[in-house]
């Protein structure tokens, strides 16, 4: 097994008196696909926004591909951003924006800002944002206004755009819990194929315990702020004993 | 015992609700009592006055429209004033109303001071504007423009920045997740999605613009307010009438194209 491409460090978060989580611990290597399940309020979203410190976790440490997340700002930040790709459960697209036009925006963080000004990305930068069209099947709407598009066609322009950025880790918070069951298959098989193709290391939180178990590599669960229960056929590092 | 207690504490309230009344209705009396001795209300006057309005506008009648060229081509000196100083207004606005909104900004320590300054233009009315740039680049159209792109310059810029503030930051902020700075991410993912917001309140301050700048002239900025005074100033009451009615007129001509055109971005 490769060495994991993102460590999580005893990460803490609280809200005033409230500890949402409690030390977190994981690892995920290249092409896994790990399933995190924990009920709502279990601190899932609160934890996917402190790996890209999106929130300021109080505590621990995150290293994505070798890269620090935390106690770095910056470039070295942005550095270590470019290296996740995010895919939220609400897809965030701009529905004003085409389709292409969104992947492009994963983009944004490798071209120059005149670049995003003038909306003149390089044609190299266009061909791949239209093959990660492709790859989750939309082509042929690259055209579209993303707002006009269909729930599950919404978040695989979100994935599209993730993986435009090339990342070494893709971060998925709920992304199938506001589609309907065909599109949430048709979402994580897309997400499942990414990791077992580009080697890319998926985190993706679900409360559906039958789809988890059907997708991903491994799953673990989130239960009062930690990681709990790791299952026993782990076959990557895990930190926490 | 216990009982009582909470009786007492249920009803405190109403008490105190009752004063607090006694209180608002006592404040607002002298409000009105001082403001109407301030003001010097003499309805005295107004009676006598009226008659002469009256005869004012009996001796307007008919309406002076000699030279319609000149009150055409003061009527666009308006339009146009209002046009250049929405247009500067809209250009300068646009910039710091990125750095001044909250959650957008790339920096607090800049949008705080910026906001102060919004404030400072909003504060000085495009009038006094006006005056001081009369003194400063002489009589004429030039001196309005300045005026009205100084102080629109704030106010636009307020609207602005809370049409990005309102707008679905979601995406911006999964730009800025992905290592893409705030500049990009905002010229790129939330300048396309709020720019029909933004025109809607350029297209606002347009016709409000168009609205102040009929009453610049008064202060010698040009335009049709201009002709006003001086038919004013002489006693030329056919012409005042005729110049107040191609306001109307203008007015509400730009009125309703701007409503069109705000429907048509919307």
């Amino acid at each position: 097994m490769s060495s994991p491409v993102l460590v999580v460090e005893g990460v803490r978060k609280r809200y005033g008196a409230h500890q949402v989580l409690h030390g977190v611990d994981l690892a995920v290597a290249p092409g896994e696909f790990v399933a995190l399940l924990g009920p709502s309020g279990s601190g899932k979203t609160t934890l996917f926004a402190c790996l890209t410190r999106l929130l300021e976790p109080d505590e621990g440490q995150v290293t994505v591909n070798g890269r620090p997340v935390t106690g770095t700002r910056g470039r070295g930040l942005a550095a270590a951003r470019r290296e996740i790709g995010m895919v939220f459960q609400q897809y965030n697209v701009a529905e004003r924006l085409s389709a292409l036009d969104n992947v492009l925006a994963g983009r944004l963080t490798h071209q120059p800002t005149w670049r995003a000004a003038l909306r003149r990305f390089p044609d190299a930068d266009r061909r791949a944002a239209l093959a990660q069209l492709r790859l989750v099947g939309l082509e042929a709407l690259a055209a579209q206004p993303a707002g006009t598009l269909s729930g599950g066609q919404q978040q695989r322009v979100a994935i599209a755009r993730a993986l435009a950025q090339q990342p070494r880790v893709l971060l998925a918070d709920e992304p199938v819990s506001s589609l309907d069951p065909v599109a949430a298959e048709g979402v994580l098989s897309t997400l499942s194929g990414i990791a077992a193709r580009d080697r890319v290391g998926v985190l993706c939180s679900l409360h559906q315990e039958h789809l988890a178990t059907r997708f991903a590599t491994r799953v673990v669960r989130l239960t009062a702020g930690r990681i709990v229960n790791p299952e026993p056929s782990n076959p990557a590092p895990q930190r926490s004993a | 015992m216990a009982t009582d207690e909470r009786l007492a504490a249920q009803q405190w309230p109403i008490v105190t609700r009752r004063w607090r009344a006694f209180g608002w209705i006592a404040a607002l009396t002298t409000v009105y009592a001082v403001s109407w001795q301030l003001v010097g209300i003499d309805l005295g006057r107004a009676a006598e006055g009226l008659p002469r309005l009256l005869d004012w506008g009996a001796r307007g009648w008919p309406p002076d429209f000699s030279n319609p060229q000149v009150l055409a081509l003061r009527a666009a000196e308006t339009v146009a004033m209002a046009t250049l100083g929405t247009t500067i207004a809209a250009v300068l606005a646009l910039p710091l109303a990125w750095l001044a909104a909250d959650g957008i900004s790339p920096s607090k320590a800049v949008a705080v001071p910026i906001r102060w300054w919004f404030n400072a233009l909003r504060g000085i009315d495009s009038f006094i504007f006006a005056l001081i740039f009369v003194a400063a680049v002489g009589l004429g159209p030039f001196a309005g423009v300045l005026g009205i792109g100084l102080h629109v310059w704030g106010s636009m810029a307020k609207l602005y920045a809370e049409s990005m503030e309102t707008a679905n930051l979601r995406p911006f902020k999964a730009a800025v997740a992905s290592g893409a700075n705030r500049s990009k991410a905002f010229v790129f993912v939330l300048l396309p999605d709020v720019v029909r917001d933004l025109l809607s309140v350029t297209l606002f301050w347009w016709e409000f613009n168009v609205r102040a700048s009929t009453v610049l002239g008064i202060v010698g900025a040009g335009g049709i307010g201009q002709m006003l005074k001086n038919s004013m100033d002489l006693l030329d009451f056919p012409r005042v009438v005729a110049v107040i009615l191609v306001v109307l007129a203008l007015v509400t001509a730009i009125d309703q194209v701007s409503a069109l055109l705000r429907r048509r971005v919307a």
